[in-house]
């Protein structure tokens, strides 16, 4: 169906109606589509990246948001899939804005919006760990919920001082440094957990490699495992069955 | 919603918005289904595409029809992407014979999938087609009897389209076959200034003819489930549950009339 590929292209410029309409006044009204188009699109973009849309002002992430329309459209018929790419887009399009931390801070917020809809899981307690038979350590894994990002910014900081139910210090020292953060949903909230480098190499690892067994090689000794392995489920990351992840 | 729970026929979502594996969408839906039927009525099938109908999007679907076991499923009468590009928009078709057995198919496939009949909504258009070789309400009619499907009746895009195309949306409306008008939709539209047409907008109060056509309908096949549409600009619950409260008492009308 050519006439559809048309429609698309006419969407997706800056004037112009397809062929193939009736009247003449169908090409003003085709104008409500291109319209709508961006609206729609831009404001699903904006409802995932709060963050970004709030430090850039909502008419510069507007220009953007139409910008990253047209490279990278929508590929999937569900909308929350949309924006996968915004970060590295803001990364290497030079928009004019000394915000180098920009696309970190997208990074964060499209793992924050994957924790959000990832599956349910109980987190297992230390208490739990203590009952469980020695065979089934292999088996833990993270959360589906969990999401891990390093930055050289310190995104958490950000992030949280952007969020609209932050009452204290809003400032944020750049110098700081960055951070090794986990992304997780602890019942229905977010949180972001800034780590230690040691349990953040075993999280990785469990991330990419799935359960424990696998992952423990990364370890150095059996000691540091230990006290990673008890750091990220005293952060409440880890499930008894290590449930994989990377499918949302 | 949570907190208050209204005395509702039903609740509406849009299938999309619980395609996640989990979190807050699922804990409230789970918590509201407990008390309230549900329908699904669904934005992404792209029913009316040149692409093959994506399977995944229609597994996720039927995922979520066995989760929650809703009353109704449904789609619309239109296309939404090309090329597995999505507009994420109600795009018009042109109302030919080769179209409606496109859909028609289209239809039973999702059907046999989801192991039910499902509703398509009529869309509302700006533009129409020079290709169009027949009525709205005759394209309607020949889809929803080549799927053997049920029709999801959205009295406000009648209106806007009859406004927008000149043509007497009781000669549509008269033509819906009762016996496969399975819900009905309401809604606000705005009006387009510079484009000189209605746009279905739901984000306004029904129209006063909206509620007349809307009466007249139910009238001639009868009460049916129906949802007011409110999705953009959304305001307090208060206004919403006095839209819906305004169309139970026509339904009632009309029941005590045939009783």
């Amino acid at each position: 169906m050519r006439w559809q590929h048309d429609w698309m292209d006419a969407l997706q410029r800056t004037a112009g109606a397809p062929p193939g309409l009736r009247e003449a006044r169908d090409t003003a009204r085709f104008e409500v589509y291109r319209a709508s188009f961006d609206a729609n699109l831009g404001q699903a973009l904006r409802d995932t990246y709060p963050v970004v849309n709030r430090l850039v002002g909502e008419g510069f992430f507007g220009q953007v948001a139409r910008a990253y329309l047209r490279a990278h459209p929508s590929r999937s018929g569900d909308l929350h899939e949309y924006g996968a790419e915004f970060a590295s887009f803001l990364a290497v399009q030079d928009w004019g804005v000394d915000l180098p931390y920009l696309p970190d801070v997208a990074r964060l917020e499209w793992l924050t919006h994957q924790a959000f809809h990832a599956a349910d899981a109980e987190p297992l307690g230390l208490a739990a760990l203590a009952g469980l038979p020695f065979e089934s350590y292999s088996g833990l894994g993270l959360l589906p919920s969990v999401r891990l990002m390093h930055s050289e910014f310190p995104v958490h900081r950000i992030w949280q001082v952007n969020q609209q139910s932050w009452a204290g210090d809003a400032a944020v020292r750049l110098d700081a440094g960055g951070v090794r953060l986990a992304v997780s949903r602890e019942g229905l909230e977010i949180v972001l957990l800034p780590m230690e480098t040691q349990a953040y190499a075993l999280a990785r690892a469990l991330f990419e490699r799935g359960s424990l067994d696998a992952a423990s090689e990364a370890m150095t000794d059996a000691d540091s495992l230990g006290r990673a392995l008890h750091a990220l489920i005293g952060a409440g990351l880890v499930a008894a069955t290590g449930t994989h992840r990377n499918n949302q | 919603m949570l907190a208050r729970r209204p005395s509702l026929a039903f609740l509406e979502v849009h299938s999309e918005n619980y395609f996640g594996a989990g979190g807050p969408p699922h804990h409230h839906l789970e918590q509201l289904r407990q008390d309230y039927p549900l329908s699904l009525h669904g934005v992404g099938l792209s029913l009316g595409s040149g692409d093959p109908l994506d399977t995944g999007h229609l597994a996720k679907l039927k995922q979520l029809a066995e989760r929650y076991q809703p009353a109704l499923v449904s789609d619309h009468l239109c296309w939404t992407s090309v090329d597995g590009t999505h507009a994420h928009d109600l795009l018009p078709l042109p109302f030919t014979r080769g179209m409606a057995r496109h859909v028609a198919a289209r239809i039973r496939q999702v059907q046999d999938a989801l192991g039910r009949r499902i509703l398509v909504e009529n869309a509302s258009a700006y533009v129409a087609f020079a290709e169009s070789e027949m009525s709205e309400w005759a394209f309607v009619n020949e889809v929803i009897e080549a799927a053997d499907c049920l029709l999801l009746l959205d009295v406000n895009n009648v209106y806007v389209n009859a406004v927008n195309h000149g043509f007497d949306a009781r000669d549509y409306l008269g033509a819906m076959p009762s016996e496969r008008v399975a819900e009905i939709h309401l809604a606000g539209f705005d009006t387009d200034e510079r484009a000189q047409c209605l746009v279905d907008t739901h984000g306004k109060p029904v129209h006063e003819p909206v509620w007349t056509l809307y009466r007249e309908t139910v009238r001639r096949i009868g009460p049916r489930p129906t949802l007011i549409e409110w999705d953009a600009d959304i305001p307090p619950l208060d206004v919403l549950l006095d839209e819906a409260a305004k169309a139970n008492a026509i339904l009632e009308q009309i029941d005590a009339l045939a009783a």
